[in-house]
């Protein structure tokens, strides 16, 4: 089963890289790079002197506004799931930032904060929050009233319920909220370097101005596995801490 | 003594009259059967006891403790489903009463131990509930509830979700439990056979607004066997409550 199912991943990526092939061998490479060109480009991308500090610093950054999303979004999400004045307060500001790209932001943050470390923990913050929220105010919303009605006959206190039925019953979804939150800082991260020429996205930029795609699909790649990566890292660490959850799912 | 004393109890949903002016009593060691039609508020007398469900008026006093819409204190309660917490293991659901109050982990775990063994679950204690049958899952119920110690056990229909089979085994099983530790049970039901195999008294509800049609002491000695099942005297007593909620459901 869990072979077959690892032949078929396998298999797609190898149908797509083939379709890529010939569509870059029809169009050129000034348009479309093959696969084969990229990885010939590629060793020179990861030895050019500016990536891995322009890597390390897109990441390191990142993670500032990454973090603070979490540790405002997560509780003010099980606020919303379980108080109706909180969710009636919140919830519009919610559904309106959401649906607000982060490109749509960066000009305006650009004129109030300019293009430091705050501008783009910012952005970051702006455009992963409302994820986050979203998704642990639904999971809290969620949780069983019948297990809450159980640990209210064992006398257990709002706290205890909140310690004992609530948190761990979160649980789950909160490595989820990470993973989907992840997915939006990362992305809002890059489309903010790119408009200020700096650090990964200062490189896609150059690489966009280059002769042969080959450079710009070899970043495009190295950001696509950063993000498999680490999404597939918080997959293995939710695994790990609710394996009642994900031995039931089957994950 | 432990005494159960419940007085008065009136409850209306909205508009529909459920309970009214509703008293019964319950003696030291008596397993008292509810025996009713589905919806009739035989389990919200239930809850109203547990302290889940407000009383609209009435006093419920149990060993001489007015605890009127409190939960907690005294009782223990198994519910339908037998609703254990996902994220716990067998043990961990049995050890919960005694967590929230307090109890220290190696003793509570102990004690959990006893009650897992003594409901026939030993080798089960890290199995989390989705890898237990139904009727593994309401043994782990059941061992939850006694585990506190209760001098009152609360059973609304736990054995409704099983197949006959199960059904059977848990009866003989809950009352060797009960036997090894005897105290004053609420059995609510809408089984003639098996308030008739369980109980000391049975109390038979009419439809809803519930009121007792009718107090029937069961007159069969324990411990009882399964062969009682076709005893003359079972099969009339089986009749006549059948009739009596029949004649009640026409009238």
């Amino acid at each position: 089963m869990q072979l077959g199912r690892l032949t078929t991943n396998i298999l797609g990526i190898v149908l797509v890289l083939i379709l890529w092939q010939a569509v870059g061998m029809h169009l050129g490479d000034a348009l479309v790079a093959t696969p084969v060109q990229v990885a010939k480009a590629l060793p020179e991308t990861l030895t050019d002197p500016e990536f891995w500090p322009a890597l390390g610093l897109m990441i390191g950054q990142m993670m500032i506004g990454y973090l603070l999303a979490l540790a405002v979004g997560i509780p003010l999400g099980i606020a919303m799931g379980r108080s109706r004045p909180v969710f009636t307060v919140v919830k519009p500001w919610a559904s309106m930032f959401i649906v607000v790209s982060a490109a749509a932001l960066v000009p305006l943050l650009i004129i109030l904060m300019g293009r430091g470390l705050l501008f783009r923990t910012c952005i970051v913050f702006v455009a992963t929050l409302w994820y986050v929220v979203v998704s642990i105010t639904e999971a809290a919303r969620a949780v069983s009233p019948r297990l809450l009605d159980v640990a209210k006959s064992f006398s257990a206190s709002d706290f205890q319920r909140f310690r004992f039925v609530i948190l761990p019953a979160l649980y789950p979804y909160l490595l989820i909220a990470a993973r989907i939150g992840l997915i939006h800082a990362l992305r809002a991260m890059v489309t903010a370097e790119m408009f200020i020429g700096a650090g990964f996205g200062g490189l896609l930029n150059n690489a966009g101005l280059d002769l042969s795609t080959a450079p710009l699909f070899g970043l495009i790649v190295v950001l696509m596995l950063v993000s498999a990566g680490a999404t597939e890292l918080l997959r293995r660490v939710a695994g790990r801490a609710a394996p009642w959850y994900a031995s039931r799912t089957g994950g | 003594m432990a005494h159960l004393s419940v007085t008065g109890i009136s409850k209306t949903f909205g508009t529909v009259p459920v309970l009214v002016d509703q008293s019964l009593e319950v003696e030291q060691g008596e397993f008292v059967a509810l025996l009713g039609p589905s919806g009739c508020g035989k389990s919200t007398l239930l809850q109203i006891i547990n302290g889940l469900i407000p009383a609209d008026s009435g006093r419920v006093v149990l060993d001489g403790e007015d605890i009127t819409g409190r939960t907690g204190s005294g009782r223990g309660m198994v519910f339908q489903g037998a609703d254990l917490f996902p994220w716990r293991t067998a043990i961990e659901n049995i050890a919960f009463g005694l967590q929230v109050k307090g109890v220290g982990k190696a003793e509570r775990l102990e004690r959990a131990r006893h009650y897992l063994e003594l409901v026939g679950l030993r080798g089960f204690e890290n199995a989390w509930p989705h890898q237990l049958s139904g009727g593994m899952q309401q043994r782990v119920g059941i061992a939850r509830a006694f585990c506190i110690q209760p001098s009152l056990l609360l059973m609304d229909e736990p054995f409704g979700a099983l197949d006959v089979q199960t059904r059977d085994i848990l009866q003989d099983e809950l009352v060797r439990i009960w036997e090894a530790e005897p105290k004053m049970v609420l059995f609510v039901t809408h089984g003639i056979e098996e308030a008739l195999y369980l109980a000391d008294r049975i109390l038979v509800f009419s439809k809803r607004p519930a009121r007792v049609l009718s107090e029937i002491k069961v007159p069969f000695a324990r411990p009882r066997h399964d062969d009682m099942k076709l005893d003359p005297e079972f099969l009339r007593l089986r009749r006549e409550i059948s009739e009596l909620l029949r004649h009640d459901l026409e009238a």
